[in-house]
This record gives structure tokens, sequence and C-alpha cells, in this order.
């Protein structure tokens, strides 16, 4: 405050001095008051001796009496034409649970449809389905899920978790989610808790329309094939519990808003940089030991640097793909899912690729007998390859069109080979071979490639309203478009140098472009997914 | 059994079933009747007290510590509104409490694009006391005008209209309840005789035939809903919007009325209704005025006039009323849709003398029932000394002013005998430089108000801007030269009165950040600082005001001398106004004019009624389409200053501004879905995200107001009695970018 302005107003100064003096001023005494909480002091007490639930009396006839039989299951019961998308069992069960702020275990998705008076949008709430067949289950690396022989409740084992977050792939419905300050993915226990007491799980209770129920259900009842929803949801993946009841009839074309929702999945780049590397690698090892079993290049000098190449390579991806887990230090127990889980078996062949082609490029600068060297290539590339082959199926068999087994394989393997041929023009620059017939090779292989990925843009001219293809072509052309451009680029550079590749740094050039190329084709690979839960 | 399954049950330390991440989740039993929560949150006290969002006006019970601070909450089982429920609001209502961007500190700028500095409390009353009375010494006392809001207590909506208009000398000050419900205030002042709702929420579930008119009241009050819902006569559902909303998907009947043609609809039905003698005309004879000239002014609404202007069909038309009449008690029920409009107020009586004329009032399950949008805007109405003199008195009245001043015991020269300026009125002033000083209490009006642009140019003239909020960055607070920290909902006591009178307490249940302090307070220090603390020495804790504002009440339609302290108010589930001295314990549930008297002297009701009027926006070749502005979903709260902090309420609405747009005029215009679009109105222009969607009809598309963006757009015109602005219609064309 200005001098002036003080004088000015004398009026006030004396107020606010009369404020500040003596002991406390109204300020400190007011600051004081605002601190003091007095709810308690101020009002009696309700209900301070109840023990029993009074919501009980809203949510009694929403659950069953008894737990469920034999050949039974719990499973939650959603009354479509009672939903109006108020939304207050994702907040409730956040709050009931104590999960973290930005954590949701149930979710709302949006379908919208029809036309004139016939349109109709409808808010399907949905968490955990306590699949007869858990995927997340069966996925599972470490069997951090267990499906409750009695009750049916498919449970997540917080502490067996190692954060791989391979159950967010596995799962039809999106259900597992990825808790980053935990590390580790948590869901819904269809609130196994509550149920034991006969309460309702929190979803239940808080519904205004009650349109959420907990019944017992035959799991022979349980359907293995159609939708939950005509035209969504599809039941075939992982045999889901939940009913939706509806009397109003859904229109015919009703979809998923979520078609409009273009945002990118998660680049995962750990594993972008482990598929590729670990893919380079095996490629590597395998034109390395073709070359080393043909009569005209196993005196090549430069072989052996090729084999240690593949190592180096190959152990920077592994390593990498430990900074994708939340919980590395729990990883140990990977071997656990051995019997139904392709990423145990992954991480289980690769475990095993490691040692072998480690010993294989140490046989070349000590002297072992032949035969040896021989047997430990064969074996690397035999368990290199199955190692890819694990790869693929890690994500094959998620319910993921974009994904399916011949695209991911004939990307995976595509990598392999077209790194594996490009590893080996290095190599002969550098002993001085003649190139032209490998430089032809890999522009044909690599054309070939780039087209098959490209290929997944053709949806883009379909009239088809949506599609998870379609979803992905949209992914790539709009928001994904730079990384598309991007892997484009580097294929055309690869393409334009292929003909100037005489010396080795060429040669590297070519292969570093190629390399960067595969790059961000795995990381459209994992962003342009499309995951429309509600899919067919 | 397989190898692997016998190994691991054999080894437990294979399997950890529980350990510490495991019991961050562990459910305990809660007590105080709460089943299992949390176990991290078991409380050691509970007490409820009412949510601070919307007017709904639910029970939520706090989980308390040892400390009584607040650890949690539930919805109270056995409130008299909400029996068990609440929306995402008010389960996420302790979350924006302890948000970063709190306001804790008062905070000044020496100058206007200086960064703000941290004062203290002291030095922030005297630059506030400075400024403005510099400010009147120059420009008189009116040029310093105070703008309100309908989120802060009655307690201290009195405290703050009596501060300023009896004790700064100011005369202008309005609220921003003017933006939500001063149409419904107007329509019954002229029609009942008071501002009067007549219902209680038991009538939602008392109705036949229920009628919604212009809301949405799944997504904008869920717990009405609710009440709907738990309607055991299988009511018939009307709602009449142009969008087909979530509420109308699930009502049994849905008119899409074009846009601001209602006024027109409603004097149609009567016609019908009055051609067919389907009318109560018993209760009209005896308890309402002007039937002949209602009668001969609807005469000229013809069906077939009435289908073409409002795109209804005429054999709906028909379908409706007879509804109408058939239905044995009918409730009428509308909220922004019709209250946010240029000819509201008519609108509204529209539906009022649709109700008295069918005789469906004071019956329960009837009544024209106007669905408040702010947690306190019914308290603001009755006591923020702004539209009315304090208790629902007039200002022009000379012997409410005498009572007042007798009752407060202040000089009766103290009080304005002249109305104030309303909202627009107000900006309008800035603009032609009458008010120089503006106090902005708990509202956000550069993000809210119509035609946002001339807004924000108009902040930055003022000489001095006083922003007290509970934040310190809303969009208005960035151009304040002086932002006071106040303490929030939860955070303080005092009283709300809900959308069907109830009057209820709120406590204090969690410490303000820092400095900050209650409005309350803050009154109580601005009084003293500017030498007016003698007009207010019995106002010196929130539960005294109420007292004395109980007996302001005092033979007024809204006495509630009968009402004695908080704990009464906590006990009861809160009271419904009326509750005069020696009213006993009583029906929780109860509607108004049950004898059919209303509160005009005649105890007669009006039936109110003038010509439809152009729209003041008129669609032309350059903007083709008509912009619907709304709700967006029940996770957003208005200007989502608190929604929007918390992460879980976050996740349930669409993270863009999406713009509503059918798929004929996308596929005319080659509009894609999710695609960015301009949209330009007469008042300006932004870029949004399509949805394409066939709940809008053609030729109009709908943005939800809670985005900044939206008000750039709204025109700037205004019901012509209640001065409300028009947001729910202006021109605007789209265009592909």
């Amino acid at each position: 405050m200005s001098i002036v302005s003080r004088k000015k107003n004398a009026t006030v100064v004396t107020s606010i001095e009369k404020l500040a003096s003596g002991e406390t001023t109204l300020i400190d005494q007011l600051l004081a008051e605002q601190q003091s909480l007095t709810a308690v002091a101020s009002f009696s007490q309700q209900h301070s001796s109840v023990e029993k639930p009074i919501q009980a009396r809203y949510y009694r006839d929403l659950i069953p009496l008894n737990d469920p039989g034999k050949g039974e299951q719990y499973s939650f019961e959603v009354d479509l034409d009672a939903c109006t998308g108020c939304k207050s069992c994702v907040t409730a069960c956040n709050s009931l649970n104590g999960l973290d702020p930005d954590e949701a275990w149930r979710d709302t998705h949006l379908l919208i449809g029809g036309s004139g008076g016939n349109s109709r949008r409808q808010v399907v709430t949905s968490a955990c389905h306590h699949c007869e067949d858990p995927t997340c289950a069966s996925g599972c690396p470490v069997l951090a899920y267990e499906k409750n022989p009695v009750t049916g409740i498919v449970r997540h084992l917080d502490d067996q978790c190692i954060g791989c977050q391979y159950c967010i792939l596995t799962c039809a419905y999106d259900v597992p989610k990825f808790n980053a300050r935990l590390g580790i993915v948590r869901k819904c226990d269809l609130c196994q808790s509550r149920l034991a007491e006969g309460e309702a799980p929190a979803c239940v209770q808080a519904c205004p329309n009650e349109a959420i129920k907990i019944r017992i259900i035959k799991t022979e009842n349980i359907p293995s094939t159609g939708h939950m929803i005509p035209g969504v949801f599809g039941s075939s993946h992982s045999h889901p519990s939940t009913v939706y009841l509806r009397e109003k009839n859904l229109p015919a074309d009703a979809a998923p808003d979520q078609l409009y929702e273009l945002t990118p999945q998660h680049a995962h780049s750990p594993l972008v940089w482990m598929l590729c590397l670990t893919q380079t690698a095996v490629g590597l090892f395998l034109f390395q030991f073709l070359l080393f079993q043909s009569s005209a290049f196993s005196s090549l000098n430069s072989l052996p640097w090729m084999a240690l190449a593949g190592l180096i390579t190959g152990l920077t991806g592994i390593v990498s793909s430990v900074a994708h887990l939340g919980q590395p230090s729990k990883a140990w127990r990977c071997f656990l899912g051995l019997r139904h889980s392709w990423l145990s078996r992954e991480i289980i062949a690769f475990g095993l690729w490691m040692p072998l082609a480690f010993l294989y490029t140490a046989s070349f600068w000590f002297k072992i007998p032949t035969a040896a060297t021989i047997i430990l290539g064969a074996t690397t590339v035999l368990i290199g390859l199955f190692s890819v082959f694990c790869s693929v199926m890690v994500y094959a068999i998620t319910p993921r069109p974009f994904w399916s087994f011949p695209r991911t394989a004939l990307r995976f393997f595509g990598t392999t080979f077209v790194l594996g041929v490009a590893g080996t023009l290095v190599l002969f620059c550098l002993s001085g071979n003649s190139i032209t017939g490998l430089a032809i090779t890999l522009a044909i292989t690599l054309t070939a490639k780039v087209a098959f990925d490209v290929s997944a843009l053709l949806p883009l001219t379909s009239n088809a309203d949506w599609s998870p293809a379609k979803h992905t072509a949209m992914l790539q052309w709009r928001p994904l478009r730079p990384l598309l451009i991007a892997r484009l680029f580097f294929y055309l550079i690869s393409l334009l140098l292929l003909p100037l590749a005489a010396t080795p740094i060429t040669a590297l050039l070519i292969f570093t472009t190629i390399f960067t190329g595969e790059l961000c084709a795995r990381s459209l690979f994992f962003r342009a997914v499309s995951t429309i839960t509600t899919q067919p | 059994m397989s190898l692997l399954s016998t190994i691991s049950k054999k080894l437990p330390l294979l399997r950890d079933h529980y350990g510490p991440i495991t019991e961050e989740l562990i459910r305990s039993p809660g007590g105080f009747g709460l089943g299992q929560i949390p176990g991290h949150r078991l409380p050691d006290a509970t007490t409820t007290m009412t949510c601070g969002f919307c007017a709904t006006g639910c029970g939520l019970n706090v989980h308390l510590d040892k400390n009584a601070h607040a650890i949690g909450l539930t919805p109270a089982t056995q409130y008299p509104v909400n029996s068990g429920m609440a929306c995402p609001k008010g389960w996420e209502a302790l979350t924006p409490l302890s948000a970063s961007n709190r306001a804790s500190q008062p905070l000044w700028k020496p100058t206007r694009n200086a960064e703000a500095q941290s004062v203290e409390w002291n030095t922030a009353l005297q630059t506030f006391c400075d400024r403005f009375k510099d400010i009147q010494q120059k420009h008189g006392p009116e040029s310093i005008a105070f703008l309100g809001t309908g989120q802060i207590c009655s307690e201290e909506l009195a405290f703050l209209g009596a501060l300023t208009k009896f004790g700064m000398g100011i005369r202008h000050g309005d609220g921003n309840t003017r933006q939500c419900m001063a149409t419904a205030v107007t329509a019954y002042k002229e029609s009942f005789g008071f501002d009067a709702p007549p219902y209680s929420y038991q009538d939602f579930e008392e109705s036949d035939v229920i009628i919604l008119i212009g809301s949405n009241l799944c997504i904008a009050h869920p717990i009405l809903w609710q009440r709907i819902v738990r309607n055991p006569h299988s009511p018939e559902i009307v709602v009449i919007d142009p969008r087909k909303t979530e509420t109308a998907d699930a009502a049994t009947q849905h008119f899409a009325i074009d846009p601001k043609s209602d006024l027109v609809l409603y004097y149609g039905l009567a016609n019908i209704l009055i051609q067919n003698q389907w009318i109560d005309s018993d209760f009209i004879r005896n308890h309402c005025n002007d039937f002949k000239g209602f009668a001969q002014h609807v005469e000229s609404f013809t069906p077939e006039i009435t289908s073409q202007r409002s795109g209804i069909a005429v054999e709906r038309l028909h379908q409706l009323a007879q509804l109408i009449h058939e239905g044995k008690r009918v409730s009428f029920w509308w909220t922004m849709g019709v209250n946010q409009g240029y000819e509201s107020t008519r609108t509204a009586q529209a539906i009022i003398n649709l109700a008295l004329i069918t005789g469906n009032i004071g019956r329960p399950g009837t009544g024209a029932n106007s669905i408040t949008g702010q947690c306190n805007a019914m308290g603001s109405r009755l006591f923020s000394n702004t539209t009315n003199l304090l208790g629902g008195h007039d200002f022009t009245n000379p012997e409410h002013r005498d009572k007042i001043a007798e009752q407060l015991d202040i000089p009766v020269e103290r009080i304005p005998s002249q109305n104030s300026w309303s909202y627009d009125q107000i900006i309008q002033g800035i603009e032609s430089g009458k008010i120089r000083g503006l106090w902005i209490i708990g509202t956000n009006p550069a993000h809210s108000w119509i035609k946002q642009k001339r807004l924000k140019r108009l902040l930055g003239k003022l000489d001095f801007l006083v922003v007290q909020d509970m934040y310190h960055d809303t969009e208005t607070a960035r151009y304040a030269d002086l932002i006071l920290p106040a303490a929030a909902w939860g955070e303080k006591d005092g009283t709300f009165i809900n959308s069907e009178r109830r009057i209820s307490v709120i406590k204090k249940i969690s410490q303000a950040p820092g400095q900050a302090l209650a409005d309350f307070h803050i009154f109580r220090l601005i009084a003293e600082a500017w030498g007016c603390a003698d007009l207010f020495t019995d106002w010196n804790s929130p539960e005294n005001v109420f007292k004395i504002l109980t007996r302001l009440t005092k033979d007024q339609p809204c006495d509630i001398t009968g009402i004695k302290d908080y704990r009464m108010l906590d006990e009861t589930g809160g009271i419904q106004w009326p509750f005069p001295k020696g009213s006993g314990p009583t029906n929780n549930q109860r509607h108004l004019f049950k004898d059919g008297s209303f509160y005009h002297t005649d105890k007669r009701a009006r039936l109110i009624f003038s010509d439809p009027q152009a729209d003041p926006d008129p669609s032309d070749e350059k903007f083709p389409f008509r912009l619907i502005t709304g709700r967006g979903s029940s996770a957003q709260w208005h200007t989502q200053t608190r929604t929007r902090n918390s992460p879980a309420l976050q996740k349930l609405h669409p993270s863009e501004l999406l713009l509503e747009l059918h798929p004929d005029d996308a596929a005319q215009f080659g509009i894609h879905a999710n695609s960015p679009v301009r949209i330009t109105s007469r008042q300006g222009s932004i870029t949004v995200i399509t949805f394409i969607t066939t709940n809008i009809q053609p030729g109009q598309v709908f943005l939800p107001m809670h985005d900044e963006r939206t008000n750039q757009l709204t025109h700037p015109s205004f019901d012509p009695h209640s001065r409300q602005p028009n947001y729910k219609s202006c021109a605007v064309r789209i265009e592909a970018i």
C-alpha cells in the first residue's frame, strides 16, 4: 500500500489498525476458527451403534440370498432399459473400494444408432465379466489370477503380479487396469468380501435405478458364442458371465461411439525395441549360420563378428523388455504360466536362446570341435526362430484382428528375414563380395513387407460403417499419420541407398534405416490396434 | 492336477495371495450402519450434510476421523431427498477440496499485467477498501457492483447482500442465479404472488403423467430421475425437448419440438384443452384470474399453426392434450431449456397456465414445477438481497424496508429504495463507464457469461476487480487485481435450500487450505475494515445469522420462524418452507397450494400471457443452423472449476468439446465424424470435434456448456421480464476444416 492512499483513506487505516492491535486480531481469531472442525461436537451422532448396513434395505433384492451351488457362479445382471448413463456406479466403485483417484474398474461405453424417432443411445456399464474361461488367467505368465471354484469370481493376486500388462491384451473387454503407482494391474473382484457378508457390491449399492444386480448363473448357461448385446460384446473369446437385459430394442445399426474416439493405444516402447531387436538378432544368427554352413562363405573373416553383432542386439532386446515390467523383481516366477501362457513360453524360449547364442558366438574365438559349433549354431537358430514364433503367438491369441496369426507372423518373421539379409549385406560389403543378388532380394522383400503394412489402410475405402479394421486404418490415417509417413520415409531412403551400397558404411546405413523403419512399423503395430471392447 | 499347480500349491513362496499391495484394498466393516468400506478409511464418527453441487440437495453421509476430518463419504441412506443414492459428483464431493490449485493466500497484482503476489489478509483487506472507496469517491457509491452466486450458504448470501447494500452503499448487485432460475422467480412471482416452487420431490412418485420440459433430468438431476423410477403408478413420462436427450431416451414419449417454439406449443395445447372443455372450470372460477382473456388469446393458436411452428404433427398435439386431460395427477417440470430463453418468463407462465386451467396444482403428484440448478439458488432467491429485499421482501415497498430495518436494528435509510441492476445491466454498466469496480464471489463469468469475448474485454476495462473464490486460477480469477481465498463447501457451516424448498445444513468437515477463509468470515472482516461493522454486531456466526433470517421471514409465504436452530434441521432431515412458529412435527414431503389459495392479495393465481416474439438471433443463409447448448454429462458441473479437479469425474466425459450434428447435415456439408470443424456465430468462432448423431435434428447442432469456448458463440439476448440470458439457441454455421 502506498503512503498516499493510506492518508487519503484515514477511516480505513483506523479500522485496520484496530484489527491489528491487541493480542489476537479478528483475522487471527477467524483463521483459527476456520481450522477447528466442529461437526462432531455440534451435532448428534446417528447410527453410532449400528453394525449392520442400513443401505441394505435398497439392495436386499438385488443380490442372491445363497452362495452359488455346484455348477453355478455369480454374475452381473444389467438392465439396460433402466440405465440412464449417470455413471454413479463408476465413482461408487472407486470410492467404496478405496481405489486411486484416477483408477476405474467399471467402464461405461456408449452405443449409438438408428435415425429420426428411432434413434437411440445406450450407455452400457461393464466391469469384469468373471468369465467362465478367463483369458486374463490363461495368459498370465505368473499365475496371478485365480477363478474361485465356488463363486466363479476371477480374482487378481495383486502381490503376485509382475506388471507385464499382458492380461490387458488378452482380455477382450479391457478389464484389467494398470496402476502406474504400484506397477501392477488391478481389477474388479465382484466385491467378494461384501458378497460373503450378504452386502451388495459397490456398483449395485450405488445405482439409483437398480440397473445392476448380482445373480447366480448356471455355468452351463454361460454362452460361448454370440454376443452379450446383439452385435457387440462378443462372447466367444472367454465366455463372459454378465447378462444384459433389455426390452426396448436397440437400432440394428447401433455401434459403439469408440470408433470415433481416435485415440492411439499405448506405445509400449520397451516392447517395440524388444521385438525389433530380438527379431533382428535371430535374423542375423540365421543368416550367419547359413553362411557358415555354405562352402562358399564359411571362411569369411567377419562371420564371427556377425554372430557377435547378433548377440549384442539380442541381449539389448531382452534387457529392454524388462523395462516394460512394473515389478521386475518378481519376474523370476515367469515359468509358472508355462502350461498355458505364450508370454511365459516367450520368456523361457529367449531365456534359453541367450546362453546358446553366447556359447555359439564364443565358439568362434575358442577352438572347439567344428561339430560342436554346428550343433550350437543349429540349436541357436532353431530356438531363436521358436522364440520369434512365441512372440507371434503372444499377440496372435489376443482378440484383435489387427494382430491375427498370419498378419503378426508375416510382420515378425518379415523383420527377422529382412534384417538378416541387411546384416549379410554389411558383411558382404566388408569382405568385398558381390552384393547384387542380396540387394535385389532385399529390395523385393522389403517392398513386399511395406506393401503388406500399408494394406492395413485399405478399409478406409470401404463403405462399411465401422469395423476394427477400419478403426485401425483411421487411427493410422489420422492421429498416427506422422508415424506412418516416417515408416514410408525410411523405406524409401533404404531403397534409394541400395544401388550405392558398395562400402560397408553405406551398407550399415541401409541396415540402420531398415531397422528404424521396422521400429516405426512395430510402433504402429501397438498404437494403431483397435481395442474397441464392444467389438463383435 | 498338473505338476506345476501342485508345486505352486506346495510352495506358498511361488504364489503371493496376500501381501502389502493386496492389503491396500482390504475392506472392513465401517460401523455406523455403513457396511464394508476401505480398511484404511474407517471412520470414528459420521455426519450428514447436503451436497454442494446441484439444487437436488442430496444428503451425504460424511465419514470422519478422530479429528472430525472427512476421510470419505457415502450417500445418506435415510434422507428424504436421495434415499441412499448420489450422482457421480456427490460421490466425488470431497476430492475438489484438496486440489493443488486451491487459493490459499490472498493474491494481489500491483498492476494489471504483473505477476500476482501473496499478501497478508490485512493488506488484502486494506487494498480492497482503499481501492473501492477511492472509486466510490471519484465516481459515486453506485460505481461499485458485485456478482454473487448460488453456491454459498444462505447466511453468507445474506451477509454479502446486507454488507454491500446496507454497509458499503453499493446499489447494484446480482448473482449467477440470474443465469439459471431468474425466469422461474419472475414467472412464479407474477403468477402466484410469490416466488414459490409448489412441489415436493414426492410428487415425482405420485404423478400418473410427468411432463418434463427442457429438462435432461437423467443427466442434470439423476437423483430426481431415481424418484421417477420409484413411482409405482407406471406413469406416462413425456419429454419436450428439441434434442433426443438421455431423458428422452428413457421417457415413454418424446416431442422433439423446434428450438424456441415452446411458447406457441403451450398456447396451442391450452387452446385444444379449452376447445374440448378439458379444463377444471371450478378451479378456474374459484382460484384463477384473467381466464377469459387467456382463452381468447390462445384461440389464434390453432392446432395447425401450432404444428407448423413447433414441428409437432397435429394428431400428436391432440394426443398430448388428451394425455393431460386424462391424467389424474399431471405434473409439469421445467429446467434450463425453458428458463434460458428470450421469452422464457411467458413460456414458464404458459406451463403454469396449463397446470392451473386443468386443476393440476395443490394436489399430490401435480404442479407447475421449476427444477433449480445450483445447490443454494433457492437460498439466494430468498436471502441474497439482490432482486428481493432479504426474506422475499420488496426494496420499493416502504413497509418492507421498515420491517427489515427494525428487525436488523439498522437505520432504514441504509436500505436502498430502488431495485438493483440485473447481471446484464451491470455488465452494460461497465461498458458505459458507470461501473468501475466489481467484486465477483464464487462464480466464473469469464467462462459462463453469454458472448464471452465482450465480457472478458469489459473485465479488463474495470479500475479494480476482486475475485473471491476457492481456486486462484478460474477463467475469471485470471483477470482479477485481488483474489480473496475462500473456504469451500465442507469447510464451513451454513444452510442451503434445495429445489423443493428444503432448508438443510452443511458442515465444516475439512480444513481450508492455508489462509483461506469462509466467505462468511471474509464478509465479517470486510465489514470491519470498511468501518460498518457496527451494523452487523449480531452477525458473528452463521447460526446467529440463520436465526436473524428466520425472524425476517415472519408473515411471509416463506415463513420459517418455527425452525429453532441447525440441530433441528439436522435431526429432521431438512425442513421445507413454510414452517411458521407453532408448526408441529410435520410431513417431510410437503407441496403448496393445497387449499387453492395463492399469494396475491386476492388469493387468486393469474393467467399471464403475451404474444410470442421473433427470435432475436434468426437463422439466415449465412448462419443456417441453430446451436443448442446444455449439460454434457452428470460428471461435469457448470464451468468445471471443481469437477475438473476430480480425476474420477474427468474419466466420465469426452475429453474433447464435441459438436452433435445430424448425419444428413454432415453429409451435405462434407463433414466427417470425429473431425475438427469450425463453428461460427454472429458473436464468435471456435473449432470443435464432430459427433455425428441422430439424437439431434437436421438443422440443429448441440454443444455442452461446460467447455469455456461454448459461450464465445452464444447470443446476448435476454428475457425482458427476468433478464435471464438466452443461452439455448443462436444462429451458427458449420465449416469443415
